[in-house]
């Protein structure tokens, strides 16, 4: 019955209402729509930083991540894999000999950390290989085979087949130079990882990781890092808590401890979508009030009439919050669809922002943004609008009830 | 006149009018505090940059930027006269070299600096936390802090330096560290190594070579144009790059602009919703008032006295509300200038990963608020033609019949 009355209420004065109804779902559909291009944003920043650099979890001697340093090689590394051979959820193990040094060509020079991976193994973990944009993957058989990022080769001046040369510091203590043939070039969109970082095969490396050869050292052993990746992300802290126990002496860390900017992206999606939200409704709530205040004061008469006919305070409070509720009902579906909708059309096609793409490169960032759409986002704008619109309707109750049916049903 | 009125009227029914006002105060306090940390943030960041290292404008021989080599180095003898004599120019060497305190090995940017003319471009002195700043004819090298730690190196111990010199020569060195620099951007602080510029001609073996020639401006960013174009014409360009620091670091600069254009976007949405929610207001006044309208024109009020009067009255709105928000904004962003948030922890870390000081500043500008003023200001002159547009149409008997 309150209801209906209600219901009837808001569509007496259509203008008012709509209105209302329109601003509230514009403010919707614009806060759905840039809540999902910001998680587009980010989600793909994310996966891609998981898939091409971090993997989800990563094994180093516990010294290693402070200073990188050759003699921090896990000792037990042979033993650590076969391990993670056995765990069911781990889909793919990568192990890595890691230096750093320079890497120089006749026309130029930069800092880098060199990578040596199992040309294999490495596929299954970072997909590498689809990261190559220019040349191929290493050969099976050519030892001196070296991938470089676009990014470093421009600075090099070198083009395929050129040769460059790593020098770095070795085990003794020895600066060691080794010549590499340029194979591959890669470039992951992120400038960070490609200007730091360029990959030769594992064994090469080891190889030159001792000056002399000691029979007492097999090679094999100079591991420093294994990337793991697993079936699903899910199952992350429990399978680190099991190598962990597992394996003592070693520090094993998830994606979210090595890579700070991950963490700091998940934090801040979170806090700039409370923001976000929490800005829209307060901008919202200013209409709304001012609106339902003047339906209130407009229909002071018949509000006095209702209630000398024997409607109560708390029917008339309630009334008044449910015409209010009724307009964000019907305009946050509407504002949601709209949102939907512009999300589903951009869908295939995303939003270039190749103009600025060295700007985002810079962070990491896709130049074409895909906007998801996150079932809890919409579930929280729904509850966002129910809350604003309850808020907003205290105030013209209040002022509702407040008035006596005598002085109301006097006025004019 | 018409403005007396418009005010009485708007505290005829002082309870809307306050919320309205609220709503746009609201949204310029809102939209200023953002727009200024925006700002004040980049703004910080990249003169960061540009005062202590890159410098507003750089001269280079043509091709040096796009393949940084020693080989492509301008010598003494090819700078035009004329500007040999500009205190303002400032020479400078750069290039790469793995340096190594013996048992850690980093790659870093060396860089050879004229100390005195420094001091004026980029105030090294004022870099220097430890030890003492460079002398012209020193034999010793300053290391940035963030460096230093990784190499864990102190003050007076020796660092190597290997390098490739001038032509394919081999060049390497061992100097005492003279002092230990700090620098607020990451990329500096991780990875500068400082020496002065005969030491680093020696050390590449380039004779009297510099790779870049950098331009003082005593009025900063004020005389950039003025300078460029002068410049320009100083360096013939079939010889010489001149390039601001816009072009030195585009990567940065263009960060910046997605940054801005997606805040002014909230920004705009953002006022859209005040704007919806005052014209409502604004509508259901005008139907409300529409008696009293046609009574006032029935008395021989002119339509165009009516339409200004409605049109202040929104204005009014308009600018009290954004005075207020001002005023509230105002503080806040005086505050967050004078004393910035600087960051710590994780958050520092990653901020500190792509390259950008994890410090973040209010710009102190009035252009900031005055941007806000502007924006509301036409807004509520907008809304306004509604109302101006009713009463130029409305017929004063039917009017006052309702």
């Amino acid at each position: 019955m309150l209801l209906k009355i209600a219901w009837r209420n808001i569509w007496r004065s259509k203008t008012r209402s709509f209105v209302v109804i329109l601003s509230i779902a514009v403010g919707v559909w614009a806060l759905a729509f840039i809540l999902s291009f910001s998680h587009g944003m980010v989600y793909s920043y994310i996966d891609n930083a998981i898939r091409t650099q971090w993997s989800h979890l990563q094994i180093h001697h516990p010294q290693f991540s402070e200073d990188k340093l050759a003699k921090y090689y896990l000792s037990n590394a042979a033993e650590i894999l076969d391990s993670l051979s056995h765990i069911p959820e781990v889909e793919a193990v990568a192990p890595r000999t890691i230096v750093s040094g320079m890497v120089s060509s006749s026309r130029g020079a930069g800092g880098v950390e060199v990578i040596g991976v199992d040309p294999k193994q490495e596929l299954s973990v970072t997909h590498l290989e689809t990261e190559i944009v220019e040349g191929e993957y290493f050969s099976p058989d050519r030892k001196s085979d070296i991938l470089l990022s676009r990014r470093m080769a421009e600075r090099l001046k070198v083009s395929l087949r050129n040769r460059v040369v790593v020098t770095f510091q070795n085990l003794d203590g020895t600066i060691t130079s080794v010549a590499f043939r340029v194979v591959g070039l890669f470039s992951t969109g992120n400038m960070i990882f490609d200007e730091s970082r360029v990959f030769v095969k594992r064994e090469t490396l080891q190889a030159h990781l001792l000056s002399t050869e000691n029979p007492g050292d097999n090679p094999e052993q100079f591991v420093h890092e294994i990337a793991i990746f697993l079936h699903k992300s899910e199952d992350l802290l429990q399978v680190k808590k099991r190598i962990q126990n597992n394996f003592k002496t070693v520090l094993v860390e998830d994606y979210r401890e090595l890579s700070p900017d991950i963490e700091l992206y998940e934090s801040q999606i979170q806090l700039s979508n409370t923001i976000m939200i929490t800005i829209f409704m307060l901008a919202l709530i200013f209409g709304i009030v001012n609106t339902m205040l003047m339906a209130v004061l407009e229909r002071y008469r018949e509000l006095g009439m209702l209630m000398a006919i024997g409607m109560n305070k708390p029917m008339v409070f309630a009334m008044i919050v449910m015409e209010t509720l009724f307009l964000g009902g019907v305009a946050a579906p509407v504002g949601l669809g709209l949102g939907w909708l512009t999300v589903y059309l951009l869908k295939d096609k995303g939003i270039d922002l190749s103009a600025f793409s060295k700007g985002l490169e810079r962070f990491g960032l896709d130049s074409i943004v895909f906007p998801v759409i996150d079932p809890d986002l919409y579930l929280q704008i729904a509850l966002a609008v129910f809350i604003t619109a309850l808020v907003a309707a205290l105030y013209p109750a209040f002022k509702a009830i407040k008035l006596r049916p005598v002085d109301a049903l006097q006025k004019i | 006149m018409f403005i007396k009125l418009a005010w009485r009227n708007l505290w005829r029914n002082k309870r809307r009018t306050i919320i309205s006002i609220s709503s746009v105060a609201f949204a310029v306090l809102f939209s200023s505090v953002l727009s200024s940390f925006q700002k004040g943030t980049w703004d910080h960041m990249i003169d960061n940059v540009v005062r202590y290292y890159l410098g507003y404008i750089q001269i280079h021989q043509k091709g040096f930027w796009d393949d940084k080599t020693l080989e492509n180095t301008m010598a003494l003898g090819d700078i035009p006269a004329e500007a040999l004599q500009d205190p303002n120019l400032v020479p400078r060497l750069e290039s790469f070299a793995l340096a190594s305190s013996g048992e850690i090995t980093k790659g870093v940017l060396v860089i050879g600096v004229h100390p005195a003319k420094e001091r004026t471009l980029s105030s090294l002195n004022e870099r220097v936390i430890q030890g003492e700043y460079l002398a012209a004819n020193d034999t010793a090298i300053l290391l940035a802090e963030g460096l230093a730690q990784h190499l864990k190196l102190k003050l007076g111990d020796t660092l190597i330096l290997i390098s490739q010199g001038y032509r394919g020569q081999n060049a390497a060195g061992a100097y005492p560290i003279k002092a230990i620099l700090k620098f607020g951007a990451p990329d500096l602080n991780k990875q500068l190594v400082v020496m002065p510029l005969s030491l680093a001609q020696y050390f590449y073996g380039t004779g009297q070579r510099y790779t870049s020639l950098v331009v003082h401006l005593p009025n900063g960013r004020d005389e950039l144009d003025e300078a460029l174009a002068r410049i320009k014409k100083t360096f013939p360009h079939d010889r010489f790059e001149v390039m601001d620091y816009r072009q030195l670091m585009p990567e940065l600069i263009q960060a910046q602009e997605i940054d801005t254009a997606s805040a002014k976007l909230i920004l705009w949405v953002l006022y859209a919703l005040i704007g919806s929610g005052l014209f409502g207001t604004i509508l259901m006044m005008t139907r409300e008032r529409t008696y009293e309208f046609g009574v006032m024109l029935a008395i021989g009020t002119h339509r165009s006295t009516l339409g200004a009067m409605l049109w202040f009255e929104s204005v009014l709105i308009g600018l009290v509300g954004a005075g207020i928000g001002m005023l509230l904004g105002w503080p806040i962003v005086w505050y967050l200038h004078n004393s910035p948030i600087q960051l710590s922890g994780k958050m520092a870390e990653a901020y500190e990963q792509f390259g950008i000081e994890p410090v973040m500043k209010a710009a102190y500008e009035i252009g900031v608020f005055m941007d806000q003023a502007e924006v509301i200001f036409v807004i509520s002159t907008i809304l306004s033609l509604y109302s101006v547009w009713y009463v130029l149409k409305l017929v004063p008997v039917k009017a006052m019949r309702q």
